[in-house]
């Protein structure tokens, strides 16, 4: 009552409707409360505590774009504020903003590196941009500061199998099911994990078969399980993508795949129909696209192939894939001034093959160490890996990086000097550059 | 008229009968493994080479050997075999009488045969760990070592895996390619070991890649090293198997070389003396997710009978063997539409080549299997024989091709050649640690075929190079070139064989020779091996 007289004066300064404002909130009426900031923002334009609360009633209402932008000025006015920073990473998440997320949150642990909410909002944006390594090690540390948090424990195990860390996948997984042994979905993706690894590939099969048993209607679960069996049984695999695609026509990944497998077993001018599908759901899926001109040119259409391809490249000019087909395509055609260019590309970006050094099983309890622990840790893990297999230049280069990071030159340089004369693609060049960077600072001559 | 294409259907399918039985044959394929200690090259053993030493009219056979380890001897049990052929089904061990026990070259590789200075008779180099080694066949049945004073030399420690002879700037000499893998020397030899201390062949990451090497023939016994000046210096590989055909159809000889987990060759014959490397743009450097595999063994001829020579390459287990369709300019990936996709993917193959085993006129693939190692499960693999469905698809039919196709082993070398003139191709495969078999034909009543030996004047004696183009009576056309480079570590038969089926006749055969000089002749008989003669300047 005292707010609403002293609100029904003709120019409330802003104190109150700062004042106002905040009593409306505490009492459980935003949309009060929000008239209110919004006065005030006139008033005021920069008051921080106005773009703070009515980003924090956006947010609630689900209007994150809003929010995002609040925050975003406040954030700029005050670099340094880490629940704002916390905040804006989490708004910008919720609105699609991946990149603008991942920078807030990454400001916020710069200030405070092991607040838990902080690990976790930067892994969960890490993981959905796509760098799911980054994510493996926020998440973890964030579980270990808080072992019981199922989501945690359920964000992590999904990071860590879509960054290829099967094996700790498998774990986390296990991990997530003690907190909640009922979740039938994250026991059928722990079998899809361990599935794909090279030990577990049988035992994952006999669990999903069991799940699809028990969950026949379930789309993912045949999809899981045409995952982990299509080398050994591609035609056990293809009855189950069929089936996927029958109970969900709109799992664009698993059309893609139906296709792909199709084509693979000689059945090409079937594999059209699944695309098609997966591209009337998801006319911009790139793999979908892809896939498609690869089918196509293997019937020698490659005029039509050039159409899905070229779509392919609107959608991931630098898709390696993309590029060498769509480069085929125009060769196949006669074109080749038009196709070698994005042949010469795709030799540019091609991926490398190699194996990545860390997808052994242990990546998350090493995320989980403090710094120097962690690094002898390592030092000790990949110098035992690097001896039982010398003939992978990947873990060698990744030991010496980790012995010149301690402090040990004598004994990295002679590695990345050898290193230097690899033939994997992109370690003698990283090696080279060690030894430029070490030259220029001095420490070597 | 029908009765013949109906017959043909119904036939039984050729059964291969092993019949190195029935010969006194020393000779095993022994890579040195002491069953502890492994060394790199030790995967890499068992070439073996068809080709009629002695004149005779009936095909010999000859193997290479590996070679203790680290010092590479060629001590009693590693040495070279030449077995002659008897022509009763049996084979003689001539190899000391014929001075080819290989006692000085340590641990050997591929073998190439072919007539290098024209003088009728055919003579074998042989890749080696150490320097390669040239015997000229002097025509007594006997072979000199002429390596030193040939040019052949290469660089200190390089692998050398096979050799391929093809007259390249069509001079009438044969000339040399070989594919190299790495730099390898036995002292240098890194050891991978299995957390449990058991010992495995390292990846052929840990070596460095190497260019693969060109020699000219001069004439006279003696090579230059082309490498650089024609253009091959630049690419380095892993080589592997090697096939030689005119790809682009512009009369000169290209070069495809099969890469270990490297991008393949195609180096395309500029004519001038050049090679350009063009693997990518041709569309067979990588298969058609852009991936490099273990491509191994490596044929390239006709699969679909469209005059085009096709490429095709096997690779380990997981993989997928490479089928390249010739499109002209460029190669379609055709494994997966052609079925060969799931088929290969069990199996780790070695030499491979297109063999049409039951002479319908469709070339089959063949490949002799078995893993790199031995510490899988299903290492010990069977051949395999994938027939050709009217060069559409291939189906699996090793299971009704005789005993030898349930055979497991780690065969390796393998060569093609109708061995008793019975008009059916044979198939000699090596496979480590034991002897190699021999494999006859038994065909099947109803089909035929018809052969062709050439002699070049003009071009080299051997004719390799020679395109030939048969046309049935019913006017259906079959193609072939002349290369014996086919499969890895071998080299098969210089007599061109085409199958035609129930066809009783054939309606023509045309020869373009090297040299440009073109043959016909008029409804050749059929079930029978004509000899051609290229013929003189006009």
């Amino acid at each position: 009552m005292i707010y609403q007289r002293a609100l029904a004066q003709q120019t409330p300064g802003p104190a109150l409707l700062n004042n106002a404002g905040n009593h409306y909130l505490i009492c459980g009426q935003p949309e009060q409360a929000r008239v209110l900031f919004e006065r005030l923002l006139r008033v005021s334009p920069s008051h921080p505590n106005a773009q703070l609360q009515l980003a924090r009633i956006a947010m609630a209402g689900e209007d994150f774009d809003r929010a995002e932008r609040l925050l975003a000025k406040l954030a700029a006015a005050h670099p340094k504020d880490f629940e704002v920073l916390l905040l804006l990473g989490r708004a910008a998440g919720r609105a699609g903003h991946v990149s603008q997320a991942r920078a807030a949150l990454e400001a916020a642990l710069r200030l405070r590196p092991d607040d838990p909410s902080a690990m976790t909002e930067a892994g969960l944006a890490s993981a959905a941009s796509g760098d799911y390594p980054r994510a493996v090690f926020l998440l973890a540390r964030a579980r270990a500061r808080n072992p019981k948090h199922a989501g945690i424990a359920l964000a992590l195990a999904r990071a860590a199998e879509d960054a290829g860390f099967l094996g700790d996948a498998v774990a986390a997984y296990e991990a997530y099911l003690a907190l909640q042994p009922n979740d039938a979905g994250a026991r059928r993706d722990q079998a899809r994990a361990r599935g794909l690894t090279a030990v577990g590939r049988e035992q994952g099969a006999r669990d999903l078969q069991a799940y699809v048993k028990r969950f026949p209607n379930d789309a993912l679960g045949h999809f899981a399980l045409a995952q982990v069996v299509w080398r050994e049984e591609p035609e056990v695999a293809l009855r189950h993508l069929q089936e996927a695609v029958r109970l969900d026509p709109k799992l664009a990944a698993a059309q893609v795949a139906y296709g792909w497998l199709l084509h693979r077993s000689g059945r090409s001018e079937e594999a059209l129909a699944p695309l098609r599908a997966a591209l009337q759901f998801e006319p911009g899926n790139v793999r979908a696209l892809d896939q498609m001109g690869v089918v196509l040119l293997a019937l020698e259409r490659p005029k039509e192939a050039e159409v899905p391809l070229r779509q392919a490249m609107a959608g991931a000019p630098n898709d390696p894939d993309v590029l060498l087909h769509l480069g085929r395509a125009l060769m196949d055609q006669g074109r080749d001034a038009e196709g070698q260019p994005y042949l010469d590309q795709y030799q540019k970006l091609r991926p490398s093959r190699q194996r990545d050094a860390r997808r052994e099983a242990g990546m998350i309890e090493l995320a989980t160490m403090d710094p120097a622990e962690r690094r002898a840790r390592e030092m000790e893990r990949f110098t035992a890996m690097s001896q039982a297999r010398p003939d992978d230049p990947v873990l060698q280069l990744h030991l010496a990086r980790l012995l010149l990071a301690d402090g040990q030159r004598e004994k990295a340089v002679p590695m990345l000097r050898a290193l230097g004369g690899s033939q994997e693609e992109g370690v003698a060049a990283q090696a080279t550059e060690e030894l430029r960077r070490l030259q220029a600072s001095g420490q070597i001559q | 008229m029908l009765w013949p294409f109906v017959f043909a259907a119904f036939a039984a399918a050729p059964q291969f009968t092993d019949i190195a039985a029935d010969s006194r044959i020393a000779y095993i394929t022994d890579n040195g493994f002491d069953g502890k200690r492994k060394y790199f090259p030790q995967p890499l053993c068992g070439g073996v080479a068809v080709l009629d030493f002695d004149n005779d009219g009936k095909l010999d056979l000859f193997f290479t050997n590996g070679a203790t380890f680290p010092d590479l001897k060629k001590t009693a049990g590693f040495q070279h075999a030449l077995l002659r052929n008897k022509g009763d089904g049996q084979f003689e061990d001539v190899t000391a009488k014929a001075g080819l026990t290989g006692e000085s070259l340590g641990y050997s590789l591929g073998v190439a045969a072919a007539d290098f200075d024209n003088d009728g008779f055919t003579d074998l180099f042989v890749a080696n760990a150490g320097p390669n080694t040239l015997y000229r066949n002097k025509g007594d049945g006997t072979f000199e070592d002429i390596s030193a004073a040939a040019g052949l030399g290469k660089p200190d420690g390089v692998l050398s895996v096979q050799g391929a002879w093809l007259d390249y700037n069509n001079d009438g000499l044969l000339d040399l390619v070989v594919s190299n893998y790495t730099v390898w020397t036995a002292a240098g030899d890194r050891r991978c070991v299995r957390e449990d201390n058991v010992n495995f062949y390292c990846h052929p990451k840990t070596y460095p890649a190497v260019p693969h090497r060109l020699y000219r023939n001069m004439g006279g016994g003696k090579f230059t090293d082309v490498t650089e000046a024609a253009g091959l210096g630049k690419a380095k590989g892993k080589g592997m198997g090697i096939a030689i055909a005119d790809m682009n159809g512009d009369n000169w000889p290209d070069i495809f070389i099969a890469n270990d987990t490297e991008p393949n060759f195609l180096f395309v014959n500029r004519g001038d003396g050049t090679f350009q490397e063009r693997g990518l743009a041709m569309g067979v450097a990588y298969d058609d997710a852009g991936a490099t595999v273990s491509a191994m063994g490596a044929d390239a001829r006709d699969y679909d009978n469209d005059g085009q020579p096709d490429i095709f390459y096997n690779d380990l287990i997981n993989q997928v063997w490479g089928l390249f369709r010739n499109l002209g300019r460029t190669f379609r990936y055709t494994s997966l539409t052609t079925g060969l996709a799931v088929l290969s993917t069990p199996y780790s193959g070695w030499s491979a080549g297109f063999v049409d085993y039951n002479n319908d006129g469709w070339r089959d693939i063949y490949s002799a299997n078995g893993d790199v190692d031995n510490l899988r499960a299903n290492a010990e693999q069977h051949d395999t024989l994938f027939e050709n469905q009217a060069g559409k698809r291939f189906v699996d039919v090793s299971s009704q091709a005789g005993p030898h196709f349930a055979r497991k082993g780690f065969q390796r070398g393998s060569a093609f050649a109708d061995l008793n003139n019975d008009g059916w191709l044979d198939i000699v495969v090596t496979s480590i640690g034991r002897k190699p078999a021999i494999l006859r034909n038994s065909g099947t009543p109803g089909m035929h075929f018809v052969s062709f030996r050439l002699t070049g004047t003009r071009s080299n004696r051997d004719a390799i190079g020679a395109r030939v183009k048969v046309t049935t009576a019913s006017g259906r056309a079959l193609y072939d070139q002349l290369s014996p480079s086919v499969g890895f570590l071998s080299s098969s038969t210089k007599v061109m064989h085409f199958g035609l089926g129930a066809e009783e006749r054939a309606a023509s055969v045309e020869v373009r020779w090297p040299s440009g000089a073109v043959s016909r002749m008029e409804a050749p008989a059929v079930d029978q091996v004509h000899a051609l003669t290229e013929p003189p300047a006009p």
